[in-house]
């Protein structure tokens, strides 16, 4: 803390000591000022517990989560949806704690609770006020250990997800792309359905089969516990372990799913027409590597590059120069296995999807054609840059990060060192990411028209 | 930073690769279960697994750490703008924000919502010496944002940089400020982003029932527009609106400009003379808004969409102002009442009764008024049900009976809550300007925990006896209301009911519809004087002279105006009456072919052409009114045109007498004849377009004599309000021999 504050006054001075204005164009140095090192401790108790402490005293404050390492992709086929009604049920009560009680217990403290169901993990999260740490240890212990899974709690929640599947899928404007889309993406991987789940798998499921998902992955060793914010790292983990070591870790290796996507080897379109999407609308998911991969880093900043603010290439092209779209984007979805990079581009009236899809070639072909000019790759990262910190501005910003790298990267060190790795990103490198990746045999089009005419 | 644009569409939250439940008060939280009322009081099970070792005693808390909320430094400069800096030793960023008191969306003009959203809008498109390129390149390129926004009361405009880049984004941000120039180009750039995604939000119930809401609970006052406008006053925005919208109210007396960040005030008041000291200053007169005028009694409005699987419900009525004296007391009664998961609203509506994902409520409150809205949606079936249960509990909390425990619970919260509510410098800074722009006491933020928690019973009595009464109420649905109107109506039987489908919404007309044309009915008088006129007009271009016409040629010259500029343009036309049309346009850079066959229309640009036959009405309807309507005389002269005088208007200063076509393929055509020559001075018609429909009027001029008959040598189109083109007529053929080929469907030139 102390050695950025001397930093930034020095360079700020030096500024205010110069010229007026600042030409056009920055004749300032551009040196890359860093964001500061997460400075985390990790342990692992004896029942495979991670527990990983970061200090933040700048208000007192403390952003708490649990990661499980279970997700959408862990469901077996005609079983799709558990992750997520999974994550519904842990707030349903357990031996001492009430169902719905933790959620009040939580508010009454002044703090906030959320959870969210992922492809790879799903993660519970509270921020509170930090002299409620131990309360907030004892809940999540409480609930990992003995969480009450009954047949009365399973079948409403059922219904329940089946509601909140309607408000974001069915009735939402755009809502379906994203499954239909990895529909046809993933043929064999557990990338192929969404956390919300099919209709019918969830009328399918059984009460035993969800007691086993939770006695199979909801366990200490396949849990990372992650504390942001202000504490005191002797006493946090203290209490981690008084809390949490009476759960015992699994009997077995936590069971995966061992089914990689074969290869694609050719283009595929869906072409799809929905009643609520009233503007056309473009989506090409291109097949990447996972993330943390080598080539991730070069993807990621060709997405600042395709996507990043106005001056970036698909709005310039797309948005600003030919006005066929009112929105563009392109980037990446990495995840634990290897996934999709998106191009999407949501049409103006009376443009077909065609000249869109032919557009958005054109600039991603722009990347293949000619290594990008240092200014713009220097540009791409100091976006990411100023992402890193301004994306990590709060404990929970933090904490999430610390999961990611620990959970998914299965070493939190990469929290620190990621940034390295993107600065190190050649033009030549993305111009071989793109001649790689964005190619027709890695590409699932999904072409979508508006079914009623557009006001 | 891939950030989104601040108008950004529903598909990319749908396309981020993630998150299926998320819990919390946003309509993807966790939904609750719908099973009976003893299940919710549902104890622990005191059941730990064998092998499993748990504590069973909840732990206390530990001793708080005090939280201060930060001290913020503060000059007013000579120009009147107030410098507030909070300085937070070893932030990398600092949050910069201009709040513009005087150019809220509720100093629109009248009628003209969305002019201060656009003038916001286009500050970043452009400047006096940096084009809209330049800017979103100079603040990519230090990978920090900048953005404007007009809001109801204000205009904000947002700097987020490394602190190293501090003086680049101020740069930046006092010359999108002080120096805009709206270009023409730009606002047609920002004009049509803002079409579409308009077209988009009016496709989203949730859209549809805030903006409907918003529009009922405030009546009359500005306060019920839409920022963003709507799709009608969107299309007929002006530069000079803008620009005069820009000259009259970003008024440097009544603006603040805060800092937060690793920044001391000497720092940031240095900084804030250098940039914005030479702003001019500007003091406008605080201009009241008219005050709301809410309705009596309990009022639905029900916004139908055939295909909706859910309704989005609004339940409220107007609720305080910012500055009002209860605010506090406010704040406590809604978050009993609606205000979190756990409040009566969503306990009520979602825990025990599962008829719902999400239901909270909230205040408004604005500088001159605010509102009060309970929100919820709800699968079709249950509407009727979920309705009445807002609307019960909404009486139920005006009764103002609060629990100690549900007082407690909601002042432990607010309380609570506030350290983890003023972590960021963005969080920070807000409200260091919120109890500026509002006059709040200077010790406000850092007194709200203890204002909270000196609320009183008898306080949140008052607050929920004056604003939950639902004798007068205002309700919107939007939804499939086939489905469940009758429901409804069994529920809310004494209530006024409003019926509109989603897409004819319109918050700017009295009755929230678009408005159809007008074609009032036709008596035998009006039927008869608009045949005279007709005939009249004829007689005066040659009358049956004109019926020998069979077909013509001719070159028009002018200019075509555009986003681009003006385009010099020449048009060479070939026309065979009644209904055969083939244009030649020559653009200079391009050329486009229009033609038209009486049964397809076609156009070709480059080499590419494209069936227009939807548009093939027009295409006729332009043929008909060469040259000052004679393929209408042609009609008229033989009877086939039914048309009524629909009274005089003025067409450049000038009476003209108005006659619309009734019927037949040219209805709704308004055309309006001099009173002195006879002869067609101008049309009103409707074209399609990209957005809807365009009000177009055409006026014809300089009638020369060809061959005994009088033809409109000059003509000039206004669409939406803006001249379109002018042309004028350089030399014309009467009745040149015309092939049929040259009414075929443009072909590719034979390769040579």
């Amino acid at each position: 803390m102390r050695k950025w504050f001397r930093k930034s006054v020095a360079v700020l001075a030096a500024i205010l000591g110069a010229a007026f204005s600042t030409p056009l164009g920055a004749q300032e140095k551009t040196q890359q000022v860093l964001p500061e090192m997460l400075e985390f401790t990790s342990h692992t108790l004896p029942n495979g517990l991670q527990v990983i402490l970061l200090e933040e005293h700048a208000v007192p404050v403390i952003d708490l989560q649990v990661w499980y390492h279970v997700g959408a992709k862990d469901e077996r086929p005609g079983r799709t949806g558990f992750a997520h009604l999974f994550e519904h049920l842990m707030f349903k009560g357990s031996a001492h704690v009430g169902a719905e009680e933790h959620s009040r217990i939580i508010e009454a403290m002044g703090g906030f609770d959320n959870a969210s169901t992922y492809d790879d993990y799903t993660n519970f999260y509270e921020t509170f006020p930090s002299n409620y740490l131990e309360r907030v240890l004892w809940l999540e212990a409480d609930r990992m250990g003995s969480l009450n899974v009954d047949e009365e709690n399973f079948n409403s929640e059922r219904e329940v997800v089946k509601e909140e599947r309607r408000v974001r899928v069915e009735n939402q404007p755009y809502g379906y792309i994203e499954e239909d889309l990895r529909a046809a993406a993933f043929t064999v991987h557990g990338y192929h359905h969404t956390a919300i789940g099919s209709m019918a798998d969830l009328d399918n499921a059984k009460i035993g089969e969800v007691r086993e998902f939770f006695n199979t992955f909801y366990k200490p060793d396949n849990a990372t516990l992650i504390v942001v914010g202000d504490f005191k790292p002797d006493q946090a983990l203290s209490w981690a372990k008084k809390y949490f070591e009476g759960i015992p870790a699994s009997a077995g290796p936590i069971p995966r799913i061992d089914k990689p996507e074969p290869p694609q080897t050719e283009e595929r379109v869906v072409k799809k027409s929905y009643s609520n999407t009233p503007l056309p609308a473009l989506v090409i998911g291109y097949k990447v590597p996972a993330k943390y991969s080598p080539d991730a880093y070069p993807l990621d900043l060709a997405s600042n590059i395709l996507a990043g603010g106005e001056s970036s290439r698909l709005y310039q092209q797309l948005v600003y120069k030919d006005q066929i779209a009112v929105q563009a984007a392109g980037f990446g979805n990495f995840t634990q296995d290897p996934n999709l990079f998106l191009a999407i581009a949501i049409l103006n009236s009376g443009h077909p999807v065609e000249q869109g899809e032919k557009a958005t070639m054109a600039v991603l072909d722009g990347l293949k054609t000619q290594p990008v000019e240092t200014r713009e790759l220097e540009k791409a990262k100091n976006q990411e840059i100023s992402g890193f910190i301004l994306g990590r501005e709060t404990d929970e910003q933090k904490a999430v990060a610390l999961g990611a790298a620990a959970v998914i990267g299965k070493n939190p060190d990469l929290v620190n060192s990621e940034l390295g790795r993107y600065l190190k990103v050649t033009p030549a490198d993305i111009q071989r990411v793109a001649k790689e990746y964005f190619v027709d045999q890695r590409a699932t089009v999904m072409i979508i028209t508006p079914a009623a005419p557009a006001q | 930073m891939k950030r989104a644009r601040m108008r950004s569409i529903l598909i990319f939250a749908a396309m981020l690769g993630a998150a299926g439940a998320v819990r919390g008060q946003e309509p993807s939280s966790v939904p609750a279960s719908r099973h009976e009322e003893s299940q919710q009081e549902k104890k622990p099970t005191g059941i730990v697994p064998p092998g499993v070792k748990l504590a069973p005693e909840m732990p206390p808390p530990g001793t708080p750490n005090p939280f201060e909320f930060p001290r913020a430094a503060s000059k007013t400069l000579p120009n009147g703008l107030r410098v507030f800096v909070v300085n937070r030793h070893g932030d990398p960023a600092i949050a910069v924000r201009l709040v513009i008191l005087t150019a809220g969306a509720i100093h629109d003009p009248e009628g003209m919502p969305g002019v201060a959203q656009m003038t916001a809008n286009l500050l970043t498109q452009g400047t006096e010496k940096r084009s809209a390129k330049d800017i979103a390149e100079a603040i990519d390129f230090v990978g920090g944002s900048l953005n404007a926004l007009a809001g109801k009361d204000a205009t904000t405009v947002t700097l987020d940089v490394v602190a190293k880049d501090l003086n680049v984004g101020l740069d930046l941000m006092s010359d999108i400020v002080l120096h805009p120039a709206f270009r023409a180009e730009e606002l047609d750039r920002q004009r049509q982003q803002l079409l579409s995604g308009l077209t988009l939000q009016y496709s989203d119930p949730h859209y549809l029932a805030s903006v409907v809401f918003n529009r009922v609970v405030y009546g009359a006052s500005p306060y019920g527009w839409p920022e963003e406008g709507t799709p009608e006053t969107v299309k007929k925005l002006q530069r000079s609106e803008i620009a005069k919208f820009h000259d009259a109210n970003y008024a440097s007396a009544q603006a603040l400009l805060a800092f937060a960040g690793d920044i001391t005030p000497e720092e940031g008041f240095a900084a804030a003379e250098r940039y914005f000291g030479p702003w001019a200053k500007l003091e406008v007169a605080a201009a009241v808004p008219p005050a709301p005028t809410p309705l009596k009694g309990q009022h639905i409005w029900l916004i139908d969409n055939p295909d909706a699987v859910q309704t989005q419900i609004r339940a409220g009525k107007l609720g305080i102002r910012r500055g009002d004296a209860e605010y506090i007391p406010v704040e406590v009664t809604n978050r009993i009442f609606g205000g979190g998961y756990n409040s009566r609203l969503n306990t009520e509506v979602r825990i025990k009764k599962g008829l719902t994902y999400g239901a909270s409520s909230s205040f408004n409150p604005h500088r001159y008024a605010g509102s009060f809205s309970a929100g919820t949606f709800t699968r079709t079936a249950a509407t009727a049900e979920a309705t009445r249960l807002v609307v019960d509990l909404i009486a139920k909390m005006s009764s103002g009976e609060a629990t100690p425990k549900e007082m407690d619970f909601a002042k432990d919260y607010l309380a609570g809550a506030y350290p983890l509510q003023s972590e960021t410098a963005e969080e920070v800074a807000d409200r260091v300007l919120t109890a500026a722009a509002f006059d709040l006491p200077a010790d406000f933020n850092r007194t709200y925990p203890d204002r909270i928690r000196r609320v009183t019973p008898e306080q949140v009595h008052a607050v929920a006896q004056k604003y939950f009464t639902t004798k007068d109420l205002d309700i919107v649905l939007a939804g499939n209301v086939s489905a469940f109107r009758d429901a409804l109506k069994k529920e809310f039987p004494d209530a006024q009911y409003t019926e509109i489908p989603f897409n004819q919404v319109d918050v700017l007309t009295a009755d929230l519809r678009k408005s159809r044309p007008v074609t009032a009915e036709a008596t035998p008088e009006s039927v008869a004087l608009g045949k005279e006129i007709l005939l009249a007009a004829a007689k005066a271009a040659g009358g049956d002279a004109l019926i020998t016409v069979k077909s013509i040629g001719m070159t028009e010259k002018g200019t075509f105006f555009t986003q681009q500029g003006d385009t010099a343009i020449t048009v060479k036309w070939q026309v065979s009456y009644p209904d055969h049309s083939h244009g030649e346009v020559d653009l200079g850079s391009n050329r486009i072919t229009q033609v038209c066959d009486g049964k397809s229309a076609w156009v070709r640009f480059g080499d590419a052409t494209r069936d227009a036959s939807q548009t093939l009405g027009e295409f006729e309807r332009g043929i008909a009114l060469f040259g000052g309507g004679w393929g209408i005389y042609q009609r008229a002269l033989a009877g086939k045109v039914a048309a009524q005088f629909i009274g005089d208007d003025e067409i450049e200063g000038k009476k003209a007498q108005g006659v619309q076509v009734q019927g037949g393929q040219f209805a709704g055509v308004k055309l309006y004849f001099s009173p002195e020559t006879h002869l067609l001075v101008a049309a009103r018609y409707q074209s399609a377009g990209p957005n809807g429909a365009s009000d177009n009027e055409q006026r014809w001029d300089d009638y020369r004599a060809a061959d005994g008959r009088q033809f409109a040598h000059s003509t000039v189109i206004f669409r939406d309000g803006v001249k379109l083109a002018e042309t004028a007529v350089q030399d014309l053929t009467l009745n040149p021999k015309l092939d049929d080929s040259v009414f075929a469907k443009p072909e590719a030139p034979t390769a040579k």
